[in-house]
């Protein structure tokens, strides 16, 4: 999921903010920056990044454990019997 | 929330719901034809960045004449669809795949060229006759769709959920929805409206995205429009373990394998004419059988592409490769593991679409892209997807245009409107029993990968069924603590809503056939089952029939046995 932004180099043209499908992040008034608000929803999809200018955005590799593709091939195996 | 005088009223000729390739492109159309016309497109996230359309795996399949058309539509009806798919639609699609695909290349799209400077195609998974081009990656497609449609003066309203649809005197009038971050409710008054809002992920992280939660065939259901092969469900691609972005066509069409913990490459068991260039969801259903013989886990190997290849997977697919990046993985050097993704009903299951505009049995509405039942309809070929969506689109955004444009101002009636209103932000008010959405979300993921995705049978539906009867029940106990859990909650309303239509017409259909797979019925019985599985809600209650389908009107038709 998405970890941090890097407050240092985001200079707050809200492109991550406009696109994140799932409203993770919006902009924060205050500072003019970009800011993580519902990281727990956030799913890896990267859209973020790719639309960030200037790489400041930090994305782990597994999305949220229980919506992660991961977590639903072993819900398949259980479902038909078996264990990995 | 309550009364009239807190919506934002937003009056429209044409009200496109949902922004991705299908929607954008009933924009731009709409504003073609009728350059005059009010073009309203709305999204819960943003248009062009929101739904699966971003995370296209980097090629469009279409065809181009010199391209044998009747190979194509065979192969598209007979081993693709399996007589499921509407063989006027195939046809249509498939020949103005052409014409969307040049549309593509003046907005601007990025297509992969060779050293003369002509655009290069591959063949695509799932058909020997169909082929692909590669383009710079989803989002950079759909930003280019997206600032067309904006240039052309199409209106996004963006980070507005549309909760329910409209309807007056039996017509569709507009819709009703708020706005995720704001919370303000909207009444959109719409003379005439293209419902574009996408398929079932069973995720929130369905190909990469989010949300992809049913809005599509839900909306539709509640306003009584009829589902059509909702037994579809399945794996609808298979991908690299622990990311969320899948991408076969450039990998398996580009020479990519697919291996067993042997290094076996193992669909010669299950396709030996398609190999790696089968059905997605036949490759997804192959690794799941590996597994239970044994020979799991499996993977893409790349090892031995040229390098010219390598790069085209690269460039087609920038997102799949900061993910590899992300776990120390390389494609051209590494083994990936890869899984089955998650259940979708994209293959060919959504609204009942009448005809490739897109029209359904409810007037003053169009259904196109993954919304309607045909845009899984013959796995990524020209009928599907990308090309799909385009095409019925961009029809149903000009008859929609040409409908507002002969009609007067809709009437809206404001008891329906305050109803859907108490619907939508019902979530928000607080119970004693309250549920949280991510509790009734997570059950609902668990029932849908254990029961009713790749390989189903009598007893494991019935267990979906009676899971789905509590989780009903649970869906109007669920309780909002903002705005962005409301827009949650109604994600999972429409979840559970399709996850019982799909339990049900799994069940009734006792045969297997494309993504649909009984392991109490693992062959396919063309003597009782050329039939289409109806869905249609009568008040709260799930209705099922079926339909021959009428192959007699059409080219092609499977040979019975005697």
């Amino acid at each position: 999921m998405i970890k941090t932004i890097d407050l240092n180099a985001c200079v707050g043209c809200g492109n991550c903010a406009l696109v994140c499908p799932n409203d993770i992040i919006r902009m924060d008034e205050s500072v003019q920056k970009a800011s993580i608000v519902y990281q727990e929803d956030c799913t890896a999809c990267r859209l973020c990044q790719d639309r960030c200018p200037f790489e400041a955005i930090d994305v782990t590799p597994e999305a949220a454990k229980k919506s992660s593709e991961t977590y639903a091939m072993s819900q398949y195996l259980a479902g038909l019997g078996i264990s990995p | 929330m309550k009364g009239t005088s807190e919506d934002k009223v937003v009056e429209t000729d044409v009200l496109i719901i949902g922004g991705g390739i299908a929607g954008l492109f009933a924009g731009i159309k709409a504003k073609d034809e009728a350059p005059g016309a009010t073009v309203t497109l709305v999204d819960k996230a943003c248009p062009g960045a929101s739904g699966c359309s971003a995370f296209a795996a980097g090629v469009f399949p279409y065809w181009q004449p010199g391209d044998d058309l009747e190979a194509y539509l065979e192969s598209v009806v007979t081993t693709n669809s399996e007589y499921l798919i509407d063989q006027d639609y195939a046809e249509t699609a498939i020949r103005e795949s052409h014409d969307r695909f040049k549309d593509l290349l003046e907005y601007g799209v990025d297509f992969e060229e060779d050293a003369e400077g002509k655009i290069k195609r591959f063949p695509i998974v799932a058909s020997k006759e169909s082929y692909c081009s590669a383009f710079a990656g989803g989002p950079h497609l759909m930003w280019k769709v997206r600032t067309r449609a904006l240039r052309d003066g199409v209106q996004p309203l963006e980070r507005i959920a549309i909760t329910d649809l409209l309807k007056s005197d039996g017509r569709c009038v507009g819709a009703v929805g708020f706005h995720v971050v704001r919370g303000d409710p909207y009444v959109f008054k719409a003379k005439a409206t293209v419902l574009a809002a996408g398929t079932l992920y069973f995720n929130r992280a369905p190909i990469g995205s989010a949300g992809v939660a049913g809005d599509g065939p839900a909306l539709a259901f509640r306003a009584g429009v009829e589902l059509r092969n909702m037994e579809q469900s399945g794996s609808a691609t298979i991908g690299p373990k622990g990311l969320g972005s899948p991408g076969l066509h450039v990998i398996f069409g580009g020479g990519g394998h697919l291996v067993n913990s042997k290094g076996e490459r193992f669909m010669q068991r299950y396709n030996p004419t398609l190999m790696e260039l089968s059905r997605r969801f036949d490759m997804a259903r192959a690794i799941l059988q590996e597994w239970r013989e044994g020979r799991g886990p499996c993977y893409v190997d790349c090892r031995h592409l040229p390098p010219d290849r390598i790069a085209t997977i690269r460039r087609a697919l920038p997102l799949v490769m900061r993910g590899l990046k992300s776990q120390g993985l390389d494609i051209a050097r590494d083994r990936i593991e890869y899984i089955p993704y998650n259940p979708s009903i994209m293959h060919q299951a959504g609204a009942r679409l009448k005809n490739a505009n897109g029209e359904v049995n409810l007037e003053g509405l169009w259904v196109v892209g993954t919304a309607g039942d045909f845009c899984g309809g013959a796995d990524t070929t020209a009928v599907t997807a990308l090309p799909g969506s385009s095409v019925q689109g961009a029809r149903a955004g000009r008859m929609a245009v040409q409908h507002a444009a002969k009609s007067g101002p809709p009437t809206i009636n404001a008891a329906e409107v305050d109803r859907l209103r108490e619907a939508a932000f019902a979530p928000l008010n607080k119970r004693s029993d309250g549920l949280s959405v991510d509790s009734v979300f997570h059950r609902t993921l668990e029932v849908a990968f254990r029961y009713i995705n790749l390989l189903k049978s009598e007893d494991m539906l019935n267990k979906a069924m009676q899971e789905l009867g509590s989780l009903k029940a649970d869906v109007k106990r669920i309780v909002a603590k903002d705005f962005h859990e409301l827009r949650k909650a109604h994600d999972v309303r429409n979840m559970v809503q399709l996850s019982e239509v799909i339990a049900k017409a799994s069940l009734l259909r006792t045969e297997s056939r494309r993504a649909h797979y009984r392991l109490d019925h693992p062959t396919r019985d063309d003597r009782n089952w050329l039939k289409w599985v109806i869905a249609s809600l009568d008040g709260d209650e799930v209705r099922l029939s079926t339909e021959n389908i009428p192959l007699e009107k059409w080219r092609y038709r499977p040979k019975l046995s005697g």
